[in-house]
């Protein structure tokens, strides 16, 4: 910044940062409370229906719907068994280092999040493909990495996502890239360690489908679309995200 | 707050008394403006953004279990929503200063006015520079360094790993030290 002759480092930026909270202004508790107090919860149309049709008709729906959805996508794929998939394993990917380094990391979450080893944090984003281990990827800027990925509601190509897999909760994840080879998929998925190869399957139009379980708070950030299908192509006007994915639930 | 006094909040809302709310509001509306003004950079929107994080807390009120701080919980709301509300105005965000707001320790009463004049102008530079860091980095800095909440809580909020939070804090403050230096590479 020009005319600034101070020097920050560590010690002296966090005691600027620190105690520099802004105080809310004046009148907006007031204007808040005026929305509040004429606010009336909205009740979900089943809500009205629950009298007339019993919770008996409503159970039987819900079976029925299990029944559809367990047995095929929403798009009509058939979705494959999943029996060998492992359960309670977590991935996490953090892709943060990617838009400015023109590479990103990807680690396996350890059980343990309180793990600070290698395998974590920034050591890995941006140190050579070495000192990564086992369970990290390095790959180009543009290379979305499996599992369920989706671009960033700030339209930055920073990805913070985390996939669980557990047979009770799987869904179907369609990765759509048109960029890649299968064996680039499978490379990156398998080195990932968590998705094995019976469960990486193209369809008639050489897209990945992977069974995989949505850990639900990672896409709640979406939950303006998060219904049905999940597709942020569009939205991607900054960074490279040169993917799509639609969860089919 | 106390998670248990939120959910007597709750119970009370859920029977329409909405006023009761005001205690939540009351409590919270400086961390929720301030999180805001962050990530948006501009009051008017700032203002907005807190209100409608209320108003979407008292909407999914019922849905909050006690068994996670409240804070991090309206933080994940804030963070949420203030997301949404980028990505919807990014191509029209204008940089505003925020100098005339923010909080600042007292000065040292030894400090001539000169000095004082300096430390708001360095205070007007680090808002900025704060500003032109992308979004994750300007919530990691604003809950770990300017509301001083821990690693875990801010994991919380971000919903990142506690790693994943330390590595992201670490770039986010290398960076906002390379554009405060004007070392930083375009």
């Amino acid at each position: 910044m020009e005319g600034n002759m101070r020097q920050f480092n560590d010690e002296n930026l966090k005691n600027m940062l620190r105690g520099m909270g802004a105080k809310a202004p004046d009148g907006l508790k007031s204007s808040i409370m005026q929305r509040v107090m004429v606010y009336k919860p909205r009740r979900s149309p089943i809500f009205w229906l629950m009298p007339a049709t019993g919770v008996l008709g409503l159970a039987l729906v819900l079976v029925i719907s299990m029944g559809v959805f367990s047995s095929s996508g929403s798009n009509g794929v058939p979705v494959a068994s999943n029996d060998n998939i492992p359960a309670a394993e977590i991935l996490t990917m953090d892709t943060s280092g990617g838009e400015e380094s023109g590479i990103f990391a990807a680690r396996a979450a350890l059980p343990d999040e309180e793990d600070t080893s290698a395998g974590n944090g920034m050591e890995l984003a941006e140190s050579e493909p070495s000192t990564l281990g086992a369970k990290a990827v390095y790959a180009r800027e543009e290379v979305p990495i499996g599992g369920v990925v989706a671009t960033s509601p700030s339209g930055y190509s920073t990805v913070n996502l985390s996939t669980k897999i557990q047979n009770s909760q799987s869904q179907t994840v369609m990765l759509l890239s048109g960029l890649h080879d299968n064996d680039h998929w499978k490379g990156i998925l398998t080195e990932l360690d968590k998705i094995s190869d019976p469960f990486i399957r193209t369809d008639n139009y050489g897209n990945f489908m992977v069974d995989v379980g949505i850990f639900e708070e990672s896409i709640e950030i979406f939950d303006e679309k998060v219904s049905s299908q999940l597709c942020y192509p569009e939205d991607a006007d900054q960074g490279s995200v040169l993917f799509r994915v639609q969860v089919y639930k | 707050m106390k998670p248990e006094r939120v959910v007597e909040i709750a119970v009370q809302v859920s029977m329409g008394n909405n006023d009761s709310f005001a205690e939540i509001v009351e409590e919270y509306q400086d961390f929720v403006y301030n999180f805001s003004l962050r990530l948006t950079g501009n009051r008017e929107w700032a203002w907005d953004l807190t209100s409608d994080v209320f108003m979407r807390v008292l909407a999914k009120l019922d849905k909050y279990s006690p068994e996670y701080p409240f804070k991090s919980w309206i933080g994940r709301v804030t963070y949420t929503l203030g997301l949404n509300f980028i990505r919807k105005n990014k191509r029209s965000v204008q940089l505003e200063s925020l100098g005339g707001e923010i909080n600042f320790e007292v000065p040292d009463k030894s400090e001539t006015p000169d000095i004082e004049t300096d430390r708001r102008m360095t205070v007007e530079q680090v808002n900025q520079a704060i500003h032109e860091l992308k979004p994750d980095f300007k919530a990691i800095i604003n809950i770990c360094d300017i509301e001083e909440m821990s690693y875990k809580e801010a994991a919380d909020i971000l919903k990142i790993p506690l790693g994943t939070v330390r590595s992201r804090l670490f770039r986010a403050r290398a960076e906002l030290k390379e554009i405060l230096n004007g070392t930083k590479k375009d």
